[in-house]
This record gives C-alpha cells, sequence and structure tokens, in this order.
C-alpha cells in the first residue's frame, strides 16, 4: 500500500508500542509507521487498549450460588477454628472442594453467559442467572428437590476415584459427633433448608423425611426409621441430592 | 473534610480486627462487602466461571486464617485482593499442570476477536461493547490474559505483575502486547488496520452484529 511496503503485523504494533521489539525492528517499524496513516491508527487504537480495560467496572455481581458457598465455607472454617486452631492448612478447603456442590460446576460452564447475564440485567447479579444455566445450576440453598435423582451436570469427582474416599477419610470423629449432634437439632427444631429438601434421599432410602439444615459444605438431612427407633443424618451435596452424593458415612441416633 | 456518611459503619480493618478476635461475624460481613469487587478479578484473571469460585473461596479461607497477619501498612482491599490474586495464579498453575486442553499457547488459534460496529456514546453500545471486551479476554490464553488484566485491567505495574508471575518483566510487557492486539478489532471496530495480516479473525463468526456502519470515534 505504502512505499514503506508491507504493513507490520498488529502482533508487530503492539511490540513496537510497548516497547519490547529489538533494535532492528523498532527501527523499521517506526520507519514504516512514519509514512504509514493506516498503522499509525492502528498505533492509536493499540494505545488505547489498555484505557479501555481500566475502564472495565471494578465490579461484577457475584453469582449468588458462589455467594452462597463462600458463606458456607466461612461458617465451616469457624466451626473449625473453634475445634483447632491453626493447624493443617488444606484438609478443609480439599474437603470442601470435593464436597462442594457439583450443581457448582454446572453452574460454571456458561461462563461467558454469566457475563451476558450481568451485563444485561446489571447491578442485582440477575435473579435469572441460575435459570438461565439451566438444570444443574440451582444454588445450594435453592435446589430443592428439583434435581432429585440423578440430576443432569456433572456431578462426579473430577478426580477418577470414589467421590467418598478422601472424604470419609477427613472426616474426624469430632465431627461424626457434631453430625449426630446436628442431627438431633434437626429433630428438635424441625428445620428445613428448603420445603422439601431431602425428600429425593428420603424416597430413596424409605425413611421418612425430618427436616434438614445446611451443614458445612452439604446438608445434613436427618431420616426417621420408626420401626429401629433412630434417627439417620445424611450429609450429602444438595438438597436433592441421593446417597450417590453422599459427604459422609451417615451418623445414627436414637430417637430423642 | 468531614465524612458524609452519618451511618456509623465499621472500617474494613475493625471488620478484620474483631475477626481476630473471635467475632463470628465479622469476617462474613468484609467478604460481602468486597465479593463483587474480588469477584471481578477472579473471574477476570481466570476467564472461568468455575475457576474464579474455586480461587475466590481458596482466597477468602487463606485470608480468613492469615487475618492475624495482616500489617495495615496496605489497606484491608489490597491485601485481599492480593490474596485473590495470588489464589488466581495457583489455579493457573494447577490448570496448567493438567493435561492440556487443545488451544495451543502460541495463541495462534486463539478464536479472533470480532469486529462489533457501532457507536460508543450510546450506553447500551457502550456496555455491548464491554460485554465482547470480557468475552475476548475470556478466550486469551492464560499466559496472555493473566499479565494483561493485572496490569491493565487491575492497574499493576508491570514489574510488579512480573513478580507476581515470576516472569521477566520484557515477558510480561511483549505478552501484554500480544493480548492488547488480539483485543484491538474490538476497540478499533471496522478499521481493518493492517491489511490481510490481522490475528485470526476472519474465520470466526461475529458474536455480535450491530448492523453497518459506525465507525468508533
Amino acid at each position: 500500500m505504502t512505499s514503506a511496503g508491507t504493513h507490520p503485523a498488529p502482533v508487530t504494533l503492539a511490540e513496537y508500542v510497548e516497547g519490547v521489539l529489538d533494535d532492528d525492528s523498532a527501527r523499521s517499524t517506526a520507519s514504516h509507521v512514519d509514512e504509514c496513516p493506516t498503522c499509525r491508527q492502528v498505533v492509536d487504537d493499540l494505545r488505547g487498549v489498555p484505557a479501555a480495560l481500566r475502564d472495565l467496572p471494578a465490579e461484577m455481581p457475584v453469582p449468588e450460588h458462589v455467594s452462597a458457598r463462600l458463606t458456607a465455607a466461612i461458617a465451616a472454617e469457624h466451626a473449625r477454628g473453634s475445634q483447632t486452631h491453626a493447624g493443617d492448612d488444606h484438609g478443609t478447603v480439599a474437603w470442601f472442594r470435593r464436597g462442594v456442590p457439583r450443581a457448582v460446576a454446572a453452574a460454571a460452564s456458561i461462563a461467558v453467559l454469566g457475563l451476558a447475564g450481568y451485563i444485561a440485567v446489571g447491578g442485582d447479579g440477575g435473579p435469572d442467572e441460575a435459570t438461565t444455566a439451566g438444570s444443574g445450576a440451582e444454588s445450594l440453598s435453592e435446589s430443592a428437590g428439583e434435581n432429585a435423582g440423578s440430576g443432569p451436570g456433572p456431578r462426579v469427582a473430577e478426580d477418577g476415584g470414589s467421590p467418598l474416599d478422601g472424604q470419609m477419610q477427613e472426616l474426624e470423629a469430632s465431627t461424626v459427633t457434631e453430625l449426630e449432634q446436628a442431627t438431633r437439632g434437626v429433630w428438635e427444631n424441625r428445620t428445613e433448608m428448603a420445603p422439601g429438601c431431602g425428600s429425593a434421599l428420603a424416597d430413596q432410602v424409605g425413611l421418612e423425611l425430618v427436616g434438614s439444615v445446611e451443614h458445612g459444605s452439604g446438608v445434613l438431612v436427618v431420616l426417621e426409621n420408626p420401626d429401629a427407633a433412630q434417627l439417620e443424618g445424611r450429609l450429602v451435596s444438595t438438597c436433592g441430592s441421593t446417597t450417590a452424593e453422599a459427604l459422609a458415612a451417615p451418623v445414627t441416633v436414637p430417637v430423642p | 473534610m468531614t465524612r458524609p456518611s452519618p451511618a456509623p459503619r465499621p472500617s474494613d480493618e475493625d471488620l478484620l480486627r474483631r475477626h481476630v478476635a473471635g467475632d463470628a461475624d465479622a469476617f462474613g460481613e468484609l467478604v460481602a462487602r468486597h465479593q463483587d469487587r474480588l469477584w471481578a478479578v477472579a473471574l477476570r484473571t481466570l476467564g472461568d466461571q468455575h475457576d474464579a469460585a474455586d480461587a475466590l473461596q481458596d482466597a477468602m479461607i487463606n485470608a480468613f486464617r492469615r487475618a492475624g497477619s495482616f500489617r495495615s501498612e496496605s489497606a484491608v482491599t489490597t491485601w485481599l485482593h492480593r490474596i485473590v490474586v495470588n489464589a488466581c495464579l495457583d489455579r493457573v498453575r494447577h490448570n496448567a499442570a493438567r493435561p492440556a486442553d487443545p488451544v495451543a499457547f502460541d495463541g495462534s488459534e486463539v478464536p479472533g476477536v470480532t469486529p462489533s460496529t457501532m457507536a460508543v456514546d450510546d450506553p447500551a453500545e457502550r456496555t455491548s461493547m464491554r460485554l465482547d471486551l470480557e468475552q475476548a479476554l475470556a478466550t486469551l490464553p492464560d499466559e496472555q490474559r493473566v499479565p494483561l488484566v493485572l496490569v491493565d485491567v487491575e492497574g499493576y505495574p508491570v514489574a510488579d505483575a512480573a513478580q507476581m508471575l515470576d516472569l521477566p518483566a520484557g515477558t510480561v510487557k511483549s505478552r501484554c502486547a500480544r493480548a492488547r492486539a488480539k483485543l484491538l478489532p474490538l476497540l478499533a471496530p471496522g478499521r481493518s488496520g493492517t491489511t490481510g495480516n490481522q490475528p485470526g479473525n476472519d474465520d470466526v463468526p461475529s458474536p455480535t452484529t450491530h448492523g453497518p456502519g459506525g465507525e468508533q470515534r
């Protein structure tokens, strides 16, 4: 196009702008740009890129499922902190990552969609974000009984092995006691994390649903076995989980 | 200068101090206060919601545990920000250690950013350009996106970014330059600049069609 020969590639111009070209290339690029209005324009535009990036909004509404997950993680960290302080730094996080509802993974597969959501709906984080994500994307607190049974979505631990192995090992005796206490608490207070939360599990194992409560990274579903006069506390990923998504071995306590 | 806010709101440092002193709600409040900002950092740095959620959680747990070692020579927000960035970098390394996805790391076949032609003074179009930019950022390879986000979006000096990434400053600059070249068509729509050698944006359909015409600026 110009006497200066072929245009440098945009990458070269960008490197030129950034000052990372070697001397020879920088010289020849400079002399081309001097004579070429087209490339001068590209150079100007390139200088505008950092400004445009800097202008991106500093905040993005955190999706509800992420926020719920943070809250649960912090609560678990509190619970943990009251027993042992400091100590191993990876146990809880590792346990959490495996234990956290797989719905999060499903929701996450919509990364760019989520961005679209945030921009389209603006400040309030977009009530439809979860629904946009499709089934499986319900937040921890909202999943209720809807994805009963084998819901869609990547609900299997990534690391191949049984999702239970690691979690079981990391559950200490104190955790069992906690689960037992929480089980009794649900019986006494008849708490429900959401209406019908745990009904899928109750149906599956054929026991009566007593109630449910958020526990650590998951949901403690309490079932009653009237024949044995026992309560069963089962810690699972979400309200809609079955035993396939157990996060801990079930605990049993006598009906108080 | 008087502070205009009549409502007594504990400062970030107060919250952190209370947390260290055993207040069970303080840390949650601190997180609630800043999570949108920190989420933006994590999501842009990692370009993936799943990874960003993991990183943010790791970061908050880390901050929770390390709160006692916070020294007020920096703002709490700066401190949190940095912890999130570090968690993101850990994620990137973790992901890099996994069997690679088919995306090659020279970035040559990264989907081109297709220019959308728009008038930038229209707020809706501005929003749309922002969305395009966010999406485009997410499609950059990690090795380019991470330095670019640190330097251009988050405003870290190149030297700081280089230190965080454990890379020479020159490498950081050059990766930023490459990334900017890929984002360029978004900001200079309809102006293909150098003919025929734009980075592969001819084989990808435009994500947004805003109709004809309208060069920016």
